[in-house]
């Protein structure tokens, strides 16, 4: 039941790991593919475990895992193309942190969206952020973006909270004001923007905004199966109200 | 008059056999229809206490005047022309190329609502509706 990682290349040194998956608006993912497409980053690895659907992806007619890792430079980006199904969530994602941790990541960062019931009235998502084991959290200040200070999250990007929590592995999640359950490209700019800094590349997000709508439509079917694990893992908590402050 | 319970387990059992259905359906239907060069849209339905909310992405639809939206009782039907056509080449297993032209959905109400008094607000390739329920709420006073 382990997570199967073939590494076509040696992962970089002390690496910064984007973590790009199915969650939320599908902002992680459309921010790691972006990062890729523009960055021109190389795949590097594959995962493949019995934890996963029996799924094979095609791309240029070349079979591929839906989950895989690229890489340039000091950067990383791990995507699936996949929906991660709730029974294996929590094991998947803590193999995959184990594997950053292996490999001597210097940090990972998740990027995700935070559903916000009103974003069809919101021009300009903000962004906040979440870190762990990061000297104190300076990087969310550096970044300009507003500390999440209280919420509930639920999800992939919790499990790798959770895991970053035990372990020493130190991790920055950023969260977009997002769809919950429409790919939202808009977000995912935002957020890429914020990151910029960070990940000390230049990144220009107009081809992203060009490309919104052909995005939305052609992630309409991986949304949908999105939508159906996010329903199952109890994703609508985090409009709950916090309940420790009464 | 006091309901028959009956009848309301029958009523609930109803409505998650349909349910369910929807559910059968959204797995194995595919979200496109060559023949109708017609896409279906991702669409969520929320229900508040007098209302039936509807919302529909509807990327590539930009003006209201390409968009219809036809209700019934419990039923809404959403009918949506692209501002472009979306070219999908050798892809799937349909391996052909296809154009699509339009959105064509028909969303089922878990409740029947009045047409008459419904909102509707595109913004940026979203379509939301306000349907309010049918079933009258009445107001009990509080002594």
């Amino acid at each position: 039941m382990d997570l199967e990682i073939t590494e076509t290349e040696s992962p970089p040194q002390d690496a910064k790991v984007i973590i790009g998956v199915p969650d939320s608006g599908l902002v992680g993912l459309i921010s790691a593919s972006f990062l890729i497409d523009q960055l021109e980053m190389k795949e590097i690895a594959s995962f493949d475990s019995d934890l996963f659907p029996p799924v094979v992806v095609l791309h240029d007619g070349v079979p591929k895992s839906p989950m895989r890792a690229y890489a340039k430079d000091d950067l990383m980006v791990l995507i699936s193309e996949s929906a991660i199904k709730l029974t294996t969530m929590r094991k998947v994602m803590r193999q995959v942190l184990s594997w950053i941790q292996d490999i001597d990541g210097s940090i990972s960062v998740g990027l995700t969206g935070a559903p916000a019931p009103n974003r069809m009235d919101i021009d300009t998502p903000k962004v906040y952020g979440v870190s762990v084991n990061m000297n104190g959290g300076e990087t969310i200040d550096d970044l300009g973006v507003d500390r999440l200070q209280e919420a509930m999250l639920a999800g992939p990007y919790a499990m790798v909270l959770e895991y970053a929590r035990r372990t020493k592995l130190p991790n920055l999640t950023l969260l977009a004001q997002s769809h919950l359950k429409y790919p939202d490209p808009g977000a995912a700019a935002e957020i890429l923007k914020v990151s910029s800094g960070f990940l000390g590349k230049e990144l220009d997000v107009q081809p992203l905004m060009e490309k919104a709508d052909e995005i939305r439509l052609k992630m309409r079917d991986l949304m949908r199966n999105t939508q159906k694990v996010m329903k199952d893992s109890g994703k609508e908590r985090e409009y709950e109200l916090p309940s420790m402050y009464v | 008059m006091e309901e028959d319970p009956f009848d309301l387990i029958e009523r609930r059992m109803a409505r998650l056999e349909k349910k369910m259905e929807e559910m059968v359906e959204q797995v194995f239907q595919p979200s496109w229809d060559i023949g109708a060069e017609s896409l279906e849209p991702l669409y969520d339905v929320e229900e508040t206490d007098g209302e039936i909310l509807v919302s529909v992405d509807l990327p590539r639809v930009e003006r209201k005047e390409d968009l219809e939206v036809n209700c019934t009782g419990n039923l809404v039907e959403i009918r949506a022309n692209l501002c472009h056509p979306v070219s999908f080449r050798r892809w799937g297993t349909v391996q052909r190329e296809a154009d699509f032209k339009c959105y064509r959905k028909l969303i089922p109400l878990p409740e029947e609502v009045d047409p008459e008094g419904a909102e509707a607000k595109f913004k940026d390739g979203m379509l939301t509706l306000r349907l309010p329920k049918k079933t009258k709420r009445h107001k009990i006073k509080v002594l």
